[in-house]
């Protein structure tokens, strides 16, 4: 019998007390004897070529180490950051994808402005700056090139000489006949969006801490989601073996995308090639120009629909402004691909995605990647048929939604792994409707007739996400049971900020029928676990929570297997609960505590309760690894209501509802904080965030005050009410709930924007939307009203 | 992000604090509160040879008020002492403008006449200043002298002070009993660098608007009057020349564009924040005479 | 040039005194000198508020102070809040509200909130949007400050019907 007892419950989080207690540790908190500080010295210009390097002043400079650059990586190997897609992928859709080295020190010719130059190590950072300051660089300047599209043009500058031209990578995808479908369609349209650059910006930096020891091996603290992946990539590139390398990732302030970077490897290297331990702390300027830069894609899109406006046929074509390297090949420009037709039936589908390398930061994955633009194009798309056919924009989405009846749903776009894109359990059009009356649609668009009347903006958008989860490599856990009875359980996910100490516990807790209280888990450490997959892409609640309940699940028949050789009694008869061990009568035989005793002694104290032969290892512990068959997707509908300022572009947010899929929910409070914060990430990426280049190159939202991160005064109550349709994908039927909530958001907003404005006829094709962008908007659109200029966008 | 090195003096009188800026020639920057200094210096986008410090130098964290208009505000006065005793003595237009500056925590340390002194364009203080009589006495080496608040910008982060000089205090004539006053801004978020921002004070007759003063920020290379507005407004009922004291704000103004916003937003918002400005004042005005 | 100067600060109501380069900011004095781990630097820029501590009781973001523009002042941090009842309470909301995820900010947060809530002791009770307004100066990424929000309001809540011996 096994009761779940935690399962399904707002369990408070078990990691908050040190938190609450300023006693978290990060990467700029380990002490570890001897450490120098790093301050990198980076690129001031976005191309050129360096024609003289001289760190002999800085050299000099007081408290300096040393100085390394390109000249002395003589014995690393090659960091060649991009990874082909899996065969069963690249045999179905054949997709071109390039590769070139990325320099982990930019030698003779610098690419973007940021780019890493030299390592300046010195007894503090303050020292190390001062030094960084006084290296002499010549650079002979190249053109740069800042957008794909300039890129593309012939004749534009060669980034990578390897790869012979600016297209790093391109892939198309085609289901039903898009083309002739278009051609019949009752009405056609095109439409480009363009959604810019933004950056996934968590609140504690990156940080990297490495000590070479020649007889421990490497160790290295880093804030990166993937440890074990991380360890990996620095043996390949320093040339040791993966168990000489220990990678520990311990408290991280948030993380939000990205994977390893150079620092990751730069830093291990120095540490080992200066003997003495290094840690390099980014500041925000470094991460804002460095580290998960993402979306900026163009999108020219056409779609034929009918008179009840269901789309017949869509056609995209993507530019994805890649930056100076892809390390995460077709991730991002294929998930946009692959998640476009979200809850909509679309039967005639094609899309191409081209990564064009610019001279900017890499384009990579941050939260709801990929999946935000996807979400914007389709649901912007659905908003203009609704004004093009003048029906309200709810009713569009109703005759385009995939009916419940149709679940599983094979959407005919194979996933990134090359399994066909199953939505495997949901009901859309319920959760549309659930959405629609929380927010009590009908009354709104009342309140809003009175409310024009009065000479105010309001209005209300809507979008739905879908998101594909529980991807990538497999996951791993080990549960342990000592003497006293304590549970740990080691797993190769990777906590900062998901509450794993609690979910997993949880899973744990059940699986194994032990009291939460007693289970204290570990992560991101190689050396807790031989593979590890980490935490990204929404997958550790499907994939680590599969591997702990795995295990916990041998560890229990392994005990009861112990408990009965021991105990005389039927295997079959035994239950665990609260960590006692019962039989059918219900009375107790033993305890998960004794058992974890018994099998210590093994296999040298009591041969006879647990000879070899049975299979049984001789301590209390199992392990167990977990892989998605495929992704499981989870769902959302999102819709907002706010008001717009005409006068200045702004915008304010009155309301928002979200009705979310995550399959089985094991705490609805730590799923809760995951989508709302995911729908302020997703506001942020409405309506503040911006990463802006100037005309030669340099970012120049290279702060908080630049670069707009939503603040609590931002944000209007956010409801989120959920939908339980088990994965069925997994055991625990569950799906992940990570990034669904930034999805969805900035379509929504939006769409509300257009609606609020509905009288003007406002064409937003762009992302963000901050005032002054909205601003211009209504200015075009009143221009446009005032002359009656028929309008251009709508084809027939 | 750390700032260079750089000597540090914490003088206790200002003869002192002078002697020490004209020894560095103007290699020297003064410490007041640090909110907008210590981020150029973290930055490095300046390298002093030497911060001089106000803080121990007696009577610069004074505020004090001779009950006849004149407020004083001394040096090291932060922005969150000023927005206190507006809040406790019922001084509208300084609240208002107090609640745009950054947010609480950078108000407890940056000080009014920091940021008068950085002269960024956008200051919210400067506009309170201009349309208050705004005066700053400066002492130099050489003495001490008292200038108009408009003479003290010159451009975008500059200021008419010499290498040698310093502001001691801000003198602000403190709005009489039958007038209104008002500060509205727009940026792109609370507490985000203003794009522009307008204060307003008027005072009401039996005829209307017997005088206006309106001054803006973040809407020219420096703070300043708007003279067009206040004429268009003065010596009418108001509800007739509201639109057109907005508008007029056009010939007032002379943006400048940056990453907070462009010349063409700024003057796109201009007559915005200026209604609003004025909208306000006058209701308080209205209020004040009832 | 780089001469250190002697400076002596009050932190969490034990006089410290450090001999520092008067460039070093406070932020980076509490934690390299004096260990205090609470302090984070999210921004360095007066803009997140990870860093923020109480200077004379109010508060300051500590990466936009020089430790020499503090001497002899009252630096409060987290730490020196161990124990203090308006803090409990507001640790016990941010638990039970779920107002944390990756942490990083939340020192920051319940300092400055704690201000906030000190503040107003015997003042009318605390509203959200007083709440707000205050975390203008505070960054999370994570939980969406809903629950932040939340906390506060129910700590202001459970501050007011405490009675203190």
């Amino acid at each position: 019998m096994t009761v779940a007892t935690t399962f399904g419950k707002p369990i408070l989080r078990r990691e908050d007390s040190r938190f609450l207690k300023g006693q978290g540790i990060f990467v700029s908190d380990i002490e570890v004897p001897g450490t120098a500080e790093a301050a990198i010295l980076r690129s001031s210009r976005a191309h050129a070529l360096i024609k003289n390097l001289d760190v002999s002043e800085a050299l000099a400079s007081p408290g300096v180490v040393a100085i390394v650059t390109a000249r002395d990586l003589t014995d690393t190997g090659i960091y060649r950051p991009y990874h082909k897609s899996p065969p069963a992928f690249a045999d179905l859709l054949n997709p071109l994808e390039k590769g070139h080295d990325v320099p982990l020190l930019a030698g003779d010719r610098v690419r973007r402005v940021g780019e890493p130059i030299a390592v300046v190590v010195a007894e503090d950072r303050y020292l190390a700056e001062d030094a960084a300051r006084l290296v002499g660089i010549d650079y002979e300047p190249l053109e740069p090139v800042l957008d794909p599209e300039a890129g593309l043009r012939p004749g534009a500058p060669v980034i990578h000489d390897e790869l012979g031209d600016n297209v790093q990578s391109r892939v198309r995808m085609s289901t039903g006949d898009p083309e002739k479908a278009i051609a019949d369609a009752d009405n056609s349209a095109a439409f480009r969006f363009t959604i810019r650059r933004q950056i996934g910006s968590p609140l504690g930096t990156r940080a990297v801490l490495a000590r070479y020891e020649t007889g421990e091996g490497l160790t290295v603290w880093s804030a990166t989601q993937m440890q074990h992946l991380a360890r990996k990539v620095i043996g390949g590139i320093l040339g040791l073996a993966e168990d000489r390398i220990r990678v520990i990732c311990p408290d991280m302030g948030g993380s939000f995308g990205g994977g390893v970077y150079y620092e990751d490897i730069l830093i291990p290297y120095v540490a080992r090639r200066i003997g003495r331990p290094v840690r390099w702390v980014e500041d925000r300027a470094e991460n804002l120009v460095n580290a998960r830069h993402a979306r900026d894609q163009i999108h020219d899109v056409e779609v034929g629909f009918d008179n009840q406006g269901r789309i017949l046929a869509l056609r995209d074509r993507i530019l994805v402004d890649m930056g100076i390297a892809n390390f995460y090949g077709l991730v991002v420009p294929y998930n946009t691909i692959s998640h476009l037709p979200s809850q909509y039936r679309i039967e005639n589908y094609e899309a191409e995605a081209t990564c064009v390398i610019t001279n900017k930061t890499p384009n990579a994955p941050a939260r709801g990647a990929g999946r935000v633009t996807a979400a914007f194009v389709i649901e912007r798309v659905l908003e203009r048929i609704a004004r093009h056919l003048q029906i309200d924009p709810a009713d569009v989405r109703r005759v385009n939604l995939i009916p419940s009846d149709a679940m599983p749903y094979n959407t005919g776009v194979p996933y990134r792994d090359g399994n066909p894109s199953v939505y495997d359990s949901g009901d859309f059009p319920a959760q549309f409707e659930m959405a629609l009356q929380a927010i009590r649609y009908e009354d709104f668009r009342i309140r809003q007739e009175r409310l024009r009347a009065e000479g105010r903006y309001v209005g209300i958008g809507i979008a739905a996400h879908v998101e594909g989860t529980g991807f990538g490599p497999p996951e791993s856990a080990i549960v342990r049971v000592d003497g006293a009875g304590q549970v740990t359980i080691l797993s190769g996910s990777n906590n900062h900020g998901q509450s794993h100490e609690t979910t997993l516990a949880q899973v744990c807790a059940d699986a194994l029928g032990v009291d939460i209280r007693t289970i204290s888990l570990q992560d991101g450490d190689t050396a807790l676990i031989g593979q590890g997959g980490g935490t990204f892409a929404s997958r550790t609640a499907v994939t680590g929570s599969m591997a702990v309940s795995g295990a916990a699940r041998k560890l229990r028949r392994k005990a009861i297997k112990i408990a009965a050789r021991r105990f005389g009694v039927d295997a079959r008869r035994l239950t665990i609960a609260d960590g006692a061990i019962r039989d059918g009568s219900g009375s107790r035989v033993t305890t998960l505590a004794e058992v974890a005793r018994i099998a210590g002694k093994e296999p040298g104290g009591q041969p006879s309760d647990c000879p070899r032969s049975s299979g049984v290892e001789a301590s209390l512990e199992a392990m167990d690894l977990f892989a998605s068959p495929t992704v499981t997707w989870a769902s959302g509908t999102h819709v907002v209501i706010l008001e717009v300022d005409r006068d200045t572009g702004h915008v304010r947010l009155e309301r928002y509802v979200i009705v979310h899929d995550a399959g089985n929910i094991i705490n609805p409070a730590v799923v809760e904080g995951q989508i709302v914060g995911g729908v302020v990430h997703g506001i942020g990426n409405a309506l503040s965030e911006e990463a802006i280049y100037d005309g030669a190159g340099n970012l120049i939202t290279n702060s908080f005050v630049d670069y707009r991160l939503p603040r609590a005064r931002d944000i209007p109550p956010i409801e989120v009410h959920h939908q339980e349709f088990p994965s069925l994908l997994n055991d625990l039927g569950i799906k992940g709930c990570g990034e669904g909530g930034t999805v969805g958001a900035p379509a929504a907003i939006v769409n509300a924007v257009e609606d609020a404005l509905h009288p003007l006829d406002l064409r937003i094709t762009e992302l963000p939307l901050q005032p002054e962008k909205l601003l211009r908007y209504i200015h075009e659109a009143e221009g446009a009203a005032r002359i009656s200029r028929p309008t251009g966008q709508l084809k027939r | 992000m750390k700032p260079p090195p750089f000597r540090y003096a914490s003088p206790t009188t200002v003869s002192e604090a002078t002697t020490l800026l004209a020894e560095a020639e103007g290699r020297a920057r003064v410490l007041a509160g640090g909110q907008s200094l210590i981020p150029m210096l973290r930055r490095r986008v300046i390298e002093p040879d030497a911060l001089i410090d106000l803080r121990r130098i007696p009577g610069m964290h004074d505020i004090s008020h001779d009950g006849n208009g004149a407020l004083s505000v001394g040096a090291m006065v932060t922005h969150h002492a000023l927005e206190r005793w507006a809040s406790d003595h019922g001084h509208d237009l300084l609240i208002d403008a107090a609640a745009h500056i950054g947010h609480r925590s950078v108000r407890t340390m940056g000080t009014v006449v920091g940021s008068l002194a950085h002269a960024d364009p956008a200051a919210e203080w400067s506009a309170v200043a201009l349309i208050l009589g705004g005066t700053c006495r400066i002492a130099g080496t050489d003495g001490e002298r008292e200038i108009g608040i408009d003479r003290l910008f010159t451009g975008p982060y500059s200021n008419s002070l010499a290498a040698d000089e310093m502001i001691t205090r801000l003198t602000l004539r403190l709005p009489g009993p039958a007038s209104g006053a008002a500060f509205a801004e727009v940026a792109p978020r609370r507490g985000d660098p203003a794009v522009a921002g307008a204060a307003a004070l008027v005072n009401l007759d039996a005829d209307g608007v017997s005088s206006a003063r309106v001054a803006l920020i973040g809407l020219a290379a420096t703070p300043r009057r708007a003279p067009s507005v206040e004429a268009a407004i003065a010596g009418h009922p108001p509800s007739e020349r509201m639109e057109v004291a907005a508008r007029a704000v056009e010939n007032d103004i002379a943006p400048l564009g940056d990453i907070h916003g462009s010349a063409g937003y700024r003057r796109r918002v201009a007559p915005v924040v200026v209604a609003r400005a004025l909208r306000s004042a006058l209701a308080r005005a209205a209020e004040n005479r009832t | 040039m780089n001469s250190s100067v002697e400076v002596r600060l009050l932190v969490n109501g034990e006089w410290k005194t450090v001999l520092i380069e008067p460039r070093r900011l406070l932020a980076d004095v509490l934690r390299e000198c004096l260990g205090i781990r609470s302090v984070h630097l999210g921004c360095e820029e007066g803009v997140c508020g990870a860093c923020t501590v109480l200077v004379d009781g109010a508060p300051a973001t500590s990466c936009l102070l020089l430790a020499v523009q503090v001497e002899d002042r009252s630096i409060t941090t987290l730490e020196g809040l161990d124990g203090n009842p308006t803090m409990a309470e507001l640790q016990i909301a941010f638990h039970k509200n779920f107002a944390l995820q990756c942490g990083f900010c939340t020192p920051g947060m319940l300092v400055n909130l704690f201000s906030l809530l000190d503040d107003r002791e015997g003042l009318s009770p605390l509203s959200e949007e007083e709440v707000r307004v205050r975390l203008d100066g505070n960054l999370c990424r994570c939980t969406g400050y809903q629950s932040i929000v939340a906390a506060a309001v129910q700590a202001a809540h459970a501050n007011s019907g405490r009675v203190d011996p």
